[in-house]
């Protein structure tokens, strides 16, 4: 049977957009109410023919809680998820408390995990049914499974036992396992992780690993897990508590993963970020005691960055909706300032009661949260959010609540200066002229052209693709206006010629395309016209002789071929004559005597376009100079297109011209080339620097993209974070290495010594080659850090890394080689 | 003259600026290879001047700078980095650090920027 799933939320976008998402996806039945109290009046739901409820939390008439509680009332049965539009996990806990809801999700949503969990709690209730009954026969079974394992493990001890020589093996064994887990421990201890264990007193077990002291500054033995997550936060840490004994305490509750999920992930100690995995184990002594294992990780550095790049990718949402809906974003900065300056102070003037203008108000900032935060504007919606949430309070108390209070709360919220904030980040990426027109748009394009790369760089490609079309088509044209004067100077010319050919126009080519890219090439297409007016069309007699219209005809349209534009500009002249070309060619020396009989047909009209080819006798002023095709030609190569010819004696010439067409929500990527000859170039200038030696490569400093990588002696590998992720290793032979270090060590070098340098010079070697090559990346010098490097002896290892791209380029010098390499995923934005 | 602290990860990098330093007639007196023991020993050997280093494993460089101006606000610290990010210098002198040197490190560069800083000239630019 189809389930059915009633999805309530005041905004109609959200009610829309989800059905038609679950509908097309899921095939389930979907209903939609934008009212819960109505939502409440459905035959379905008292009939009990709804599996599913989605909810909104916050709705102006009834909220979220209230709305479900009832509805549980009526249809207990039904599974529950609640949507919040914000981080608030006390309205969630309270749901799941009070109403046992199956899931919370925070808005936005990702639609995948929805549909995910939209199916896994259908699922879940059916088969929670069949669990029930076979749960009776399942612990029957697994008693005995218990007891057979015992046996096996007494067998298998007896066995140990008897075993003499097993048993000193074993030791020997265990005595190695010592010595690697000490060197194991120190590793953990730099890998900069803390673990720690508790059960359900939550003490915090002795056995915890050093990191933990540097994390919490102190020692943090016998001290309660909940205190030390949270110091000063009572509230949290009573939260915490109550979670972590709830899961500890139960036996098993399938609420348990989302009692789970609800554990703090990440905290800030000592004012760093710290993320906090938990791992729920049972120790096989004690089947019923649980304890907490928890792994703590600084992640201060990767989130200072990642809200770096995420407030760079909110700003960018917010400046390109803020172009596509450029008169909605005037409106709306216009109904704002209205109402917080005027409008909202005459509703407090009313007659009105009071629980009246409170709702009204409220319904208003309601209403402004939702448009601004349509328009990606992030900080001032949050702001508003706010002060809602300080309305619903009033609202709450509406009968104690004077005008004056109101007035105050007014006082206290700085509302122009909330979206001057916003306007301020706008200006700045915009010029300062944006605000100037209120029905006109006012952007630099040079401002576009930055913030289309800004896009690319930073936002994911499947978000590049959703938005640069909208910001494209404001700059974007259709290719067609590249060849919107030739009509006309094909008519003045051919006027001058005499040699009269009938008005034509340029079919298709409406499709929009980065006009600048093409505008060269479409300045060079003059050559094919004059050409064509000046060794095509005949002379009007001649043409009349021929039996021919004495006006001669061009024909030119565009249309998109298989992924290219294609152009086709002809004619209906006299035709070329490749015999004439091949004895032209030859005696201009294009070809020799030999090519003469062996080139094709078609080859041989090719070298129309070769540089210095004319086969007019004079130089007149408009070809014959042997110039003008192949202009073209070079124009053609530089967008990667191509031309064919295809002519006849007689009736005319057909020129075809292919071009690569890109989509207008292409991403062209960020080309190796461009990451890769920066430190290609800082490279040579540092070895040069250090040994004198000139840097030489074989395949002309060539990138290759081999599945594995061969190391030379000393390798030392650095992380990069943040917009652009990967690994650059640098790889070097020993006897280069050597060479450095005489002069990067400063001071006197017992030449005993320099082995102990090798590592650590090279580490110094590759941070700085990086550090300065970053500068010279491509809109991304702000966006990335890099760790420190990590240097290993490599003689001839060989490395591979699954999912991911390697970019190598070797290079030499008379001292030794050495490589460079990038390393990057298969989903990075990279060609 | 200056008393000098050198903080940094690594030996190499210890040693060289040791060289420079002595070089342009500074005493190092304290070598200090992560952020916590720059901190601890401050103290103990009031340095006139701090190279810190900014990519080093545990506290960082500009965390260690910000411990350190927390407890001694007129220390004068120089950062010392490959990396040439307008936003890290920022950052780094927005947290009390005095100045900023990419590398590598010369011994002009070094040693010119110590004289400036000892004649109380900050980096204005």
């Amino acid at each position: 049977m189809t389930k059915t799933i009633l999805i309530v939320d005041d905004d109609m976008l959200i009610t829309t957009t989800l059905s038609t998402l679950i509908e097309m996806t899921l095939d389930y039945n979907v209903l939609t109410s934008n009212n819960p109290a109505q939502a409440l009046e459905l035959d379905e739901l008292k009939q009990k023919k709804i599996d599913m409820i989605i909810s909104d939390f916050m709705m102006p008439e009834m909220n979220g809680l209230e709305f479900l509680k009832k509805a549980a009332e009526v249809h207990p049965e039904a599974v529950v998820i609640l949507l919040t539009g914000y981080a608030d996990k006390q309205n969630a806990i309270r749901c799941i408390n009070e109403l046992g809801i199956y899931y919370y999700l925070e808005k936005p949503w990702d639609n995948d995990i929805l549909l995910k969990i939209i199916k896994n709690g259908l699922e879940k209730k059916d088969l929670q049914n069949e669990i029930k009954q076979n749960i009776i026969e399942l612990e029957k079974s697994n008693q005995e499974i218990s007891r057979l394992y015992s046996l096996l493990e007494n067998n298998y001890n007896q066995e140990v036992n008897k075993n003499e020589e097993l048993n000193q093996w074993n030791r020997k064994l265990e005595y190695a396992v010592a010595e690697r887990t000490a060197s194991l421990r120190n590793l953990l201890d730099n890998a900069g992780q803390g673990f720690l264990t508790f059960d359900s007193d939550l003490i915090v077990h002795p056995q915890y690993s050093l990191e933990c002291i540097n994390i919490f500054g102190r020692n943090i033995q016998n001290s309660r897990f909940s205190e030390l997550i949270f110091p000063d936060d009572t509230e949290q840490r009573n939260f915490l508590e109550v979670m972590l004994s709830n899961i500890l305490s139960k036996k098993s509750d399938n609420r348990l993963e989302i009692y789970l999920s609800l554990l703090p992930s990440e905290v800030k100690i000592n004012n760093r970020f710290i993320e906090v995995k938990y791992k729920l184990t049972s120790p096989p002594d004690t089947m019923d005691q649980k304890s907490f294992m928890v792994i703590l990780t600084d992640i201060t550095d990767k989130r200072n960055l990642e809200n770096k790049i995420e407030e760079e990718r909110n700003t960018l949402r917010m400046v390109v909706k803020a172009i596509v809906y450029y008169s909605e974003l005037m409106d709306c900065i216009n109904d704002y300032h209205c109402f917080f300056g005027e409008k909202a102070y005459s509703i407090l003037k009313s007659s009105r009661s009071m629980e009246d203008m409170i709702y009204e108000i409220f319904r208003h900032v309601h209403t402004f949260k939702g448009s601004f935060s349509q328009l990606d504007m992030t900080g001032i919606s949050s702001k508003l959010h706010e002060l809602e949430e300080r309305l619903s309070e009033l609202k709450a108390r509406h009968y104690e609540v004077s005008t004056d209070e109101i007035r105050k709360l007014f006082e206290k919220s700085d509302f122009e200066h909330w979206l001057n904030n916003e306007l301020d980040i706008l200006k700045n990426y915009l010029g300062k002229d944006f605000f100037k027109q209120r029905d006109l748009l006012f952007v630099d394009k040079t401002r576009l052209i930055e913030i289309e790369k800004k896009i690319i760089s930073i936002l994911p490609p499947a978000e590049c693709r959703l938005i640069l079309p909208d910001i494209r088509q404001l700059r974007y044209k259709p290719f067609r206006e590249l060849l919107k004067t030739y009509p006309d100077y094909v008519i003045r010319l051919s006027e001058k010629l005499e040699k009269p050919v009938h008005d034509f126009d340029v079919e298709g080519g409406n499709f929009l395309v980065d006009i600048d890219k093409y505008n060269e090439f479409g300045k060079t297409l003059v050559h094919i016209f004059r050409n064509i007016l000046d060794h095509g069309i005949e002379n009007t007699d001649d043409r009349i002789a021929l039996g021919k219209d004495y006006c001669g005809t061009i024909k030119c349209s565009i249309s998109i071929d298989n992924k290219n534009i294609k152009l086709i500009i002809s004619d209906d002249g006299c035709g070329m004559d490749p015999r004439l070309i091949r004895q032209k060619a030859l005696e201009k020396g294009l070809i020799s005597q030999e090519e003469v009989n062996t080139l094709t047909d078609s080859d041989i009209l090719m070298l129309i376009f070769e540089n210095g080819f004319s086969t007019k006798e004079n130089v007149s002023e408009l070809s014959g100079r042997g110039v003008g095709l192949s202009a073209v030609q070079k124009e053609l190569l530089r967008l990667g297109g191509r031309v064919s010819l295809s002519t006849r004696l007689n009736e005319g010439t057909e020129f075809c011209f292919m071009l690569p067409y890109e989509e207008i929500s292409a991403i062209s990527e960020i080309s190796i080339t461009s990451i890769m000859n920066p430190i290609i170039e800082v490279t040579k200038d540092f070895i040069l620097n250090y040994t004198g030696e000139s840097i030489t490569s074989v395949d002309n400093f060539n990138i290759e993209k081999p599945d594995k990588l061969l190391l030379k002696e000393y390798t030392a590998f650095i992380n990069i974070k943040g917009a652009l992720r990967g690994m650059f290793i640098i790889s070097i032979d020993e006897k280069l290495l050597r060479r450095i270090i005489k002069k990067f060590i400063l001071g006197s070098l017992d030449p005993k010594d320099e082995n102990v340098y090798l590592e650590d010079v090279l580490a110094e070697c590759s941070n700085t080659i990086l550090g300065n090559s970053i500068k010279k990346f491509p809109g991304l010098e702000n966006l990335l850090a890099i760790t420190t490097p990590i240097t290993i002896s490599s003689n001839n290892a060989l490395v591979k890394y699954p999912e991911s791209i390697i970019w190598t380029c070797a290079m030499e010098t008379t001292k030794g080689n050495l490589g460079l390499s990038f390393i990057t995923t298969h989903d990075a934005n990279i060609i | 003259m200056a008393k000098i602290m050198i903080v940094d990860d690594s030996v190499v990098m210890r040693k060289n600026l040791k060289a420079l330093l002595t070089q342009g007639n500074h005493t190092v007196v304290y070598e200090a290879s992560n952020g916590f023991q720059a901190y601890n020993e401050y103290a103990d050997h009031m340095p006139d001047v701090v190279t810190m280093d900014i990519t080093m494993p545990g506290i960082n460089g500009i965390d260690a700078v910000k411990k350190i101006i927390k407890d001694f606000p007129s220390a004068k610290i120089i950062m010392i980095s490959a990396l040439d990010q307008r936003n890290m210098v920022f950052d780094a002198l927005k947290n009390g650090a005095k100045h900023y040197i990419i590398k590598p490190v010369t011994a002009e560069k070094i040693n010119s920027v110590i004289d400036r800083i000892m004649n109380n000239e900050d980096l204005s630019e």
